[in-house]
C-alpha cells in the first residue's frame, strides 16, 4: 500500500491526530514565547513533567481514585434510578402526573450550587459527592427514557399486538428497544453533568480528588499541577464518551438515519415539553 | 346465510367511536354482514374514511365492536392471534430487526424455537423473493421489498385468514402491478382466505373473487360484485372489456357515495 492509500484508509483518525499534535505545539509555542509566565500558563512539556512527578510520588493515584469512585458510584446509581423512574413514568400516567413537577424543578435547578449544603449535611467524604453526582446524572437519563418510551411509534406496537403479542412482549420487544437510542443519549448527556458535579463539589470541600488537586494547586500557585488535573478530567470524560459510543453501536444495530436522527437530535429539544405536556405519539 | 363451509362469517356488525369533540358517538358502520368461503379472495372498497381499516382491525380482534358477531371457522373472534395474519399499509417492521428477525416475529411471540423458526422463514423468504436479504435492515430495503417482508411476516404464522390493509398503496404504479401479480401467485400456492382493502378499483377487481363495496359513513355494504374473470389472470386482463365494465360499475357506485357524503358534510358544516 502506498502512503496515499494508508492515509485514505485512516483519513479521519489521521486528521484527528494531526489536529491534536498541532494544538499541543501551538500551546507550547504560546507558553514559551508569548505568555512567558508560569503562574498564568504552562506548556504541555511542563504539564507532562508535573504529571510524572505527581505520578511517581503516588499522589495522583489517590486523587484519581477518589474522583473516579465518586463519579462512577454516583453515576451508576443515578443511571439505574433514572432509567427505572423513567420507565415507571412512561407506564403509569398517574406516576407521571405526580412526579413531573418535581422532575422539572430539579432538572432545571442549578443543583451544583447546593453542593455546600450537601457537604454540610453529609460530610467532606465520598457520600456528599456521590449524592451530587447522582442528582446531576439522574435527570437526563430519566427524561430521555421517559420520552423514548412514550414516543415509540404506535404502529409498531399495533403490529406486535396483531400477531398476538402480550403486554409483556410489547414492552420487551417494542417499547424498550424503541426507546434505546434515547436512553443512550441520556447516558451520554449524564456523563458530562456527573463529572462536573464531582469536581465542583470537591471545590467546595474535600480531602482528595482531582477537583481538590486543582484548587489546592491553584491556591499554592502550582499552575502546572492544576493543569494536570484539568487534562486528566478531559481525558476521562473523552474515554467515557467513547465507551458509551461503542456500546451504542453494539446495542443499536439497525440504526437507520431516521432512527438515529430521531434519537439524538429531535428529542433533546422536546424533552422538557414532554414532561409538562402530554406527548404526542409519533406518526407520519 | 351461514353455511357450515364458510371460513369467515360476519353478522350484523356495528361499530361507533366515542366522538372527541361533542357528546355522543360517531357511527362508523352498521348492519355489515357477509360470509367468505375458504380460499376466497375478497376485496373491500369504499370512499375514504368509511371504516375499512376499522373493519379489518375488528376482524383481527385488535379493537372491540359494539354489536354483531364474527366467526372464524365457526369460532367467535375475540382477540388477535396466529389464526389471523395482518399486513399493514406501510411497513410496520421493527427498524432494529433484520429481515429474518422481522419475519419470525409472529413465531417468536408464540414461543417457537428460534432455529426452527429460521428454517421455516427461509421458505417464506424465497416465496416473497427476498433470498439474500435475510440480514438486511428495513431501512436498507425499497418500499416494495419492505412490503414483501410484511407479507412474509403474516404468512409464516400460517393464518386461517389474511387481512391486508392497502398493502400496496405507498408503492409506485409499476411496483404495485408487479406486487399484485406476485400476490396472486402466492395466493395460488398457499390458498389462503384473503380480505384485501384497497382504494384502487382495478386492483380490487384484478385480485378478487368478489369485491365488497362499502357506502359512505355510516357505512353499509352497498353491493357485493362478483368477478367472473377466469384464473389464472395475467395483467393483460386489465384491458379486457369484461374487466373495464366491472371497473366502471364499481367506480360509479363509489362516485355516487362520495358525492352523497360530500353533500352530507356540507349540510353538517352549515348547521
Ligand atoms: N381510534 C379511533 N377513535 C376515533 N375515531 C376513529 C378511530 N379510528 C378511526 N376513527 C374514525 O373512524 C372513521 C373510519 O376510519 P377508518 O380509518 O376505518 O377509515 P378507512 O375507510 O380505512 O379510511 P381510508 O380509506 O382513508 O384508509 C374515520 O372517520 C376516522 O376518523
Ligand atoms: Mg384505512
Amino acid at each position: 500500500m502506498s502512503a496515499a492509500n494508508v492515509y485514505r484508509a485512516h483519513e479521519k483518525k489521521f486528521d484527528a491526530v494531526v489536529s491534536v499534535v498541532l494544538g499541543l505545539a501551538l500551546w507550547e509555542l504560546i507558553d514559551s514565547f508569548l505568555v512567558n509566565n508560569p503562574l498564568v500558563l504552562v506548556g504541555p512539556s511542563r504539564v507532562a513533567a508535573s504529571f510524572l512527578s505527581l505520578l511517581s510520588r503516588g499522589v495522583l493515584a489517590r486523587h484519581v481514585y477518589a474522583t473516579f469512585t465518586e463519579f462512577i458510584l454516583g453515576y451508576l446509581v443515578g443511571v439505574v434510578v433514572g432509567f427505572g423512574v423513567g420507565v415507571v413514568m412512561a407506564l403509569s400516567r398517574h406516576t407521571k402526573e405526580v412526579l413531573s413537577p418535581w422532575v422539572t424543578i430539579w432538572y432545571n435547578a442549578p443543583v451544583i450550587l447546593l453542593a455546600p449544603l450537601f457537604i454540610t449535611a453529609l460530610g467532606l467524604g465520598l457520600v456528599s459527592k456521590m449524592a451530587i453526582v447522582f442528582i446531576a446524572a439522574v435527570f437526563p437519563v430519566l427524561f430521555n427514557t421517559y420520552t423514548g418510551m412514550s414516543t415509540v411509534d404506535g404502529r409498531l406496537i399495533e403490529a406486535v399486538r396483531a400477531f398476538g403479542g402480550t403486554r409483556r412482549q410489547i414492552f420487551f420487544k417494542v417499547t424498550l428497544p424503541g426507546a434505546l437510542p434515547l436512553v443512550m443519549t441520556g447516558l451520554r448527556l449524564s456523563v458530562g453533568r456527573a463529572l462536573v458535579g464531582a469536581i465542583v463539589s470537591e471545590f467546595f470541600g474535600s480531602r482528595a480528588g482531582l477537583g481538590y488537586l486543582i484548587t489546592a494547586a491553584s491556591e499554592a500557585f502550582r499552575t502546572a499541577e492544576a493543569f494536570v488535573g484539568v487534562v486528566l478530567l478531559a481525558v476521562g470524560g473523552y474515554a467515557t464518551f467513547e465507551v458509551l459510543k461503542y456500546a451504542e453501536r453494539r446495542l443499536l444495530p439497525g440504526t437507520s438515519i431516521e432512527y438515529k436522527g430521531f434519537a439524538s437530535a429531535s428529542i433533546r429539544r422536546e424533552e422538557m415539553s414532554c414532561v409538562t405536556k402530554p406527548c404526542v405519539k409519533r406518526s407520519r | 346465510m351461514e353455511t357450515p363451509a364458510s371460513k369467515l362469517v360476519v353478522q350484523n356488525l356495528r361499530k361507533s367511536f366515542r366522538s372527541q369533540r361533542s357528546e355522543g358517538s360517531m357511527q362508523v358502520f352498521e348492519g355489515v354482514s357477509f360470509s367468505v368461503q375458504p380460499s376466497e379472495f375478497i376485496s373491500l372498497v369504499g370512499p375514504s374514511g368509511c371504516g375499512k381499516t376499522t373493519f379489518l382491525r375488528i376482524l383481527d380482534g385488535l379493537i372491540p365492536h359494539d354489536d354483531g358477531e364474527i366467526l372464524l371457522d365457526g369460532k367467535t373472534v375475540i382477540q388477535p392471534g396466529p389464526d389471523k395474519g395482518f399486513v399493514f399499509q406501510d411497513s410496520s417492521l421493527l427498524p432494529w430487526r433484520t429481515v429474518m428477525d422481522n419475519i419470525i416475529l409472529g413465531l417468536e411471540l408464540q414461543g417457537v424455537d428460534k432455529r426452527e423458526s429460521k428454517k421455516k422463514a427461509e421458505r417464506y423468504i424465497a416465496l416473497v423473493g427476498l433470498a439474500g436479504f435475510e440480514q438486511h435492515y428495513p431501512h436498507e430495503l425499497s418500499g416494495g421489498m419492505q412490503q414483501r417482508v410484511n407479507l412474509a411476516r403474516a404468512l409464516i404464522v400460517d393464518p386461517q385468514v389474511l387481512l391486508m390493509d392497502e398493502p400496496f398503496a405507498s408503492l409506485d404504479a409499476q411496483t404495485r402491478e408487479i406486487m399484485q401479480a406476485e400476490l396472486l401467485k402466492m395466493w395460488n400456492q398457499t390458498k389462503k382466505t384473503v380480505i384485501f382493502v384497497t382504494h384502487q378499483i382495478d386492483e380490487a377487481i384484478f385480485l378478487s373473487d368478489r369485491v365488497v363495496v362499502f357506502s359512505a359513513r355510516p357505512a353499509k355494504i352497498r353491493e357485493i360484485v362478483k368477478v367472473g374473470i377466469p384464473r389464472p389472470r395475467s395483467l393483460t386482463v386489465k384491458r379486457s372489456k369484461e374487466f373495464l365494465d366491472l371497473a366502471d360499475h364499481v367506480w360509479s357506485i363509489i362516485q355516487d357515495e362520495v358525492l352523497k357524503s360530500m353533500g352530507r358534510e356540507r349540510e353538517e358544516g352549515v348547521r
